[in-house]
Parts: C-alpha cells; structure tokens; sequence
C-alpha cells in the first residue's frame, strides 16, 4: 500500500504541520511502510479473537460526582500565549 | 416535481451534574471566565480524565426512557480537530462502542402520534466558549476570546434516524425529547443556557423516492422556533436549486434568524477527517443486565403513560391531562391533592386557572409552591363540603399563596363566614350528644357553661369548618332547649 503526496499533505494539514519538500518525500516512504505493516497483520485469522479495546485489564473506572475549584486558572493564564485575564486570548476565528 | 423532506435531529443535551465529565471543576453556568477550569480540562500535561458515574447514570436513565437498547460494553474515543475552543486539540467522545443504540421517541405533531426512530445516544464532553471581537464587546479587532468553563461539561448526543418529515414534526420532537429529560430530571434543556443545542440535517428527494437526497448541516439553532424555520427555509433552498436544475451539494450552514436565511459555513474542520482512535486514557466500561433493569425499574413514570393514566383512571380530559404532566412538579403536586381526597376535575380546575397562574408570577416550580397541597385539598374541602363558595376559594388563593397560610387563616383573617349550613352539622351533633351524656344531662338541668364545651366538641368533630355561631343554636334546637 502506497500512501500518495496529495495525502501526506492532507494528514499535515489536519495536523497542522507544514512540511518541506523533501519531508513529504521522506513521509511518503515512511507512512507506506507503516501501512505494508499493518496490512501484513491484517492478514491474520483474527475471526476468533476477543477484540481488545484498551491493553490494561481494568474496567469501569469513576469518580464520585463532587465539585471542588481547582484554583489554578490564574496561573495558567499567565502561561498562555496570549491572555487577556479572565480570557485567553486567540487570533479572530471568524473569517469575516 | 414534489418533493418530500428528509430530516434528521442531533441534539447535544447537557446533564445535570454537579461536576464535569472528567474533572471536578463545577459546570454551574455563569460563573466568572475559567474560573471553572483545571489541569484536566485545560488539557495540561500529565493531567488524566476520570469519568463522572454521576454523568453516566444519568445518561443510562435517558437512553431507556428512549427505549435505546444499553451496550453492555462501552468506551471513549478521541475527536481529532484544532480549534481554540478545544484545548486539548481532541475531544472525548464515543465513535463504534456508544453507550445506548436503537431507540424511540414518540411525538405529536397535526393531532396525530407516531414513533420517530433514534439511532444512538453516546457521550462526549462539551468545548469551551468562543467570544469574538464585536463592537463594544471589549474584543480587540482580529482577536477571540476563548472561555473554557464549558470544555469537559457532560454532554449526551442524541442522533435522530432521519425520520423526520417536516419542519413541524422537528419541533415536536424536540418538544417531547425536552418534555421527557426534563421529567427525568436529567438535564434543564435550557437552549438559552446551552443546555440544549440542535443541529438539523436536512435533504429532499422526489416525493416517493427511498433514496436519500443529499443532506446540509444546519447550525446555529438557538431556539425550537428557529429550529422549524431553519428547516423550512432550508427545504425551500433546497428545493430551489434542484428545480432549476443545480446540486445539492453537502455542507454546514448557519441560520440567520435576522435575515430568516441561512448561509455556507466554513465547518470546524474542512474534511471530515476527525482520524477517531480509541481514548487510551480512559478504561472500558461495563453495564449488566442486572444493572440496566435497576435503572429501568427506578425510571419514573413517564409524560405520556402519566397523560394516559390521568384520562382514563382519573376521568380528565386530554387537555387537562396535557397541561398537568408538562411538568413532573405539577403532576405530582396534583396527585397528591387528589390522594387527599380531592375531586380530580375540579382539583384540575383549580390547578390550571389559579396555582399555575401565580407560580408562574412567582417563577416558582410547583413543588416549591407555598400553598402546599395539604393547604389545596383543604382548600377545595371547604368548597365541596359547602362552607365556602367557589368564588371565595378563588378569592382567596392569592392571599394563602402570598402568606404562605391556610384557608382557614385566611379566612379568619378577612373575617370572612363559613356559609351557614345547619345540615352539615346533623351528624357531629348528633355524635357529640350521644358521646357525652353526663354532659348534656347538666345542660338540660341549666348547666348553661357546659355548652361552651359541647360546642368546642362539635368544632373538634368538623375540624373547624363549622361556623361556632351556628353550633349553639343548633344544639340547643337539637335538644329542644
């Protein structure tokens, strides 16, 4: 299985990478190879196995349902990129 | 050529937790921006979601009032997309394991009822808030402010079959949908609170056909009112384009309640490529047979068999019925003033022109009434038993609802008397003369100060409603004295 250019520029957009030629190139071959890979497994009788759905072997995992403040808004605030307190701030989203 | 719409619902509903879906922090709306936020919901390195069983129960309970069917196993799966309003560039959802499928919803729309097929029901923790830059708004040109008190907030998406065959019956839908979360008091369903957010996708296809036509995506739904108008100016387009020959073609678009249009909107995400994987931070989840019939056993009776039962066994009419199970307070309020022996009908009656009218004034749910219904069916004795006309129950509900009193205080209090009706009185005097004989043995004999006891024997026998200038007199004629 061969994994295109138009999709390794697709994948980095939807990652929002941007990619210099030659990366494309070297993603291309890389991403084909991951594919072989699970092509090859994809051959296997797997009919009569159990799905796996996580690798741990522990299920229903809650918390009770009790609000508590964490109190840590301020000093995230003054990490962001860009805030204007109590907001963060990012570039305009609308495009109009 | 005719053509038939096609509609589908998804409906984003927020569930009545105290905390989010993952974390802690308190979903209470309106709080100060990000005050409600913490390393796991900004999505701060080596913070780890741990699910709300709160959140949970409450979405099991809506999905079997959905007659969905509960996956006995279920999971979580990671929505890839950047957006500022997700801060940690995917959000927590269900994609191939969802909690509940396959269930029903039954709606009433042009005086007729049918079942609208639901497809899923899964969860998902909501985004934060965007506000953009607006005149006056504070918001700098070419900036947006991000708030993520809502991010992590627990949300269920309830995905219609696309069943829905006019802008009307989608309104119904959401109708009963809202009628019946709000009974299960699993969500407020407050649209203008983003409790509940809807989005519609709408197709057309020549009337007939089984095919389905090619669908937009309406956002920006804020109301049920818009919700039917969207659709229907959407059908309108729609059908526009193919008569003069053009495609369809699938996208989002945004409804503009000013214009009463709606127009392309540039979606999230272009392609939708959401690349879903399974949440490695979160465990499966498992719900026995056992569990799901606890739940089910411990649903409330719902809207519609409530609506039934109060036709047929208590005699209402549908309208009556109707009004009264709107809310779950109210039929339960009215219950229990007839289990007090009031008259169902004019119980009913007294329910929907005077209590709702003033709970309403007072924006009071009925179960917080001050008028509790001990005070209604008392109330509506006094009238039944003919102490009191109509008119004056009528009048004076304001004031025992204001004071928080009895009809009784009320009464006393406006010097208001008890309509004389020497017949109602027959039976207890006739008890007390018989109870007490040494008594009235005195009282023939000129004892005349044991009348005042006998009288307060008589009260005793009607609970106070007999008018104690009447009693004496009556007695006395009883006695022949």
């Amino acid at each position: 299985m061969s994994i295109d250019r138009k999709t390794v520029e697709h994948v980095a957009a939807l990652a929002r990478l941007g990619l210099t030629g030659e990366e494309k190139t070297k993603l291309e071959a890389e991403l084909s190879g991951i594919l072989d890979h699970v092509a090859q497994l994809s051959k296997l009788e797997t009919g009569k196995v159990e799905p796996l759905y996580h690798i741990l072997p522990i299920q229903n995992v809650f918390r009770e349902d009790a609000a508590s403040p964490a109190g840590v808004r301020d000093d995230v605030l003054k990490h962001a990129p860009g805030a204007r307190p109590p907001f963060f701030v990012v570039p305009n989203v609308l495009d109009e | 050529m005719k053509y038939e719409p096609v509609i589908g619902l998804e409906v984003h509903v927020q569930l009545k937790t105290a905390s989010k879906i993952f974390c802690s922090c308190s979903t209470e709306f309106g709080r100060e921006p990000n005050l409600n936020t913490c390393p796991v919901c900004m999505g701060l390195p080596g913070s780890l979601p741990v699910l709300n069983r709160r959140a949970v129960d409450l979405a099991i309970s809506a999905a079997l009032a959905l007659d969905c069917r509960i996956s006995p196993f279920f999971k979580f799966d990671r929505k890839n997309y950047f957006y500022p309003d997700l801060p940690k560039a995917y959000q927590i959802s269900q994609y191939d394991l969802p909690l509940a499928t396959g269930g029903r919803l039954e709606i009433s729309a042009n005086g007729s009822s049918r079942n609208i097929d639901i497809e899923r029901i899964h969860m998902e923790e909501d985004a934060g808030k965007l506000v953009h830059a607006e005149p006056g708004h504070g918001v700098p040109k070419g900036t947006s402010f991000v708030d993520y008190n809502r991010a992590g907030t627990p949300l269920i998406e309830i995905v219609s079959r696309p069943d829905l065959r006019s802008p009307a019956e989608a309104h119904a839908y959401l109708d009963a949908l809202k009628h019946i979360l709000r009974y299960l008091d699993v969500s407020d369903c407050n649209m203008e609170e983003g409790s509940l957010r809807c989005d519609a996708n709408v197709s057309i296809r020549p009337a007939g056909e089984t095919a389905l036509g090619t669908r937009s995506e309406l956002k920006n739904l804020n109301s049920f009112k818009f919700v039917e108008k969207a659709i229907e100016i959407e059908i309108e387009r729609q059908t526009e384009v193919l008569e003069s020959g053009g495609r369809v073609i699938q996208e989002t678009r945004g409804y503009d309640s000013a214009k009463n249009t709606t127009h392309p909107q540039r979606s999230k995400e272009q392609a939708h490529d959401y690349r879903y994987f399974p949440e490695p931070d979160l465990p499966g989840f498992t719900v026995t047979p056992d569990q799901i019939e606890r739940f089910r056993s411990a649903l409330p009776e719902l809207p519609a068999a409530r609506r039934r039962r109060f036709q047929t066994k208590l005699g209402l009419p549908a309208y009556d019925a109707e009004v009264l199970t709107a809310e779950s307070d109210t039929a339960d309020y009215f219950e229990k003033v007839v289990g007090l022996g009031a008259d169902p009908k004019k119980t009913s009656n007294f329910i929907m022109t005077e209590l709702l009218f003033n709970l309403k004034t007072a924006g009071l749910p009925a179960g917080r009434s001050p008028v509790t219904p001990a005070r209604l069916a008392e109330l509506l004795k006094l009238q039944a038993d003919g102490k009191i006309s109509g008119k004056i129950a009528k009048d004076i509900f304001p004031a025992m609802f204001e004071k928080g009193v009895s009809a009784q205080e009320v009464l006393k209090d406006q010097k208001i008397e008890l309509i004389a009706d020497a017949g109602s009185l027959d039976e207890p005097i006739r008890q007390v003369i018989s109870e007490n004989p040494k008594a009235i043995e005195d009282l023939r004999a000129g004892k005349l100060t044991v009348l005042g006891f006998l009288v307060g024997q008589v009260m005793k026998k009607t609970r106070g409603q007999a008018d104690p200038k009447i009693v004496p007199q009556e007695l006395k004629k009883r006695l022949g004295i």
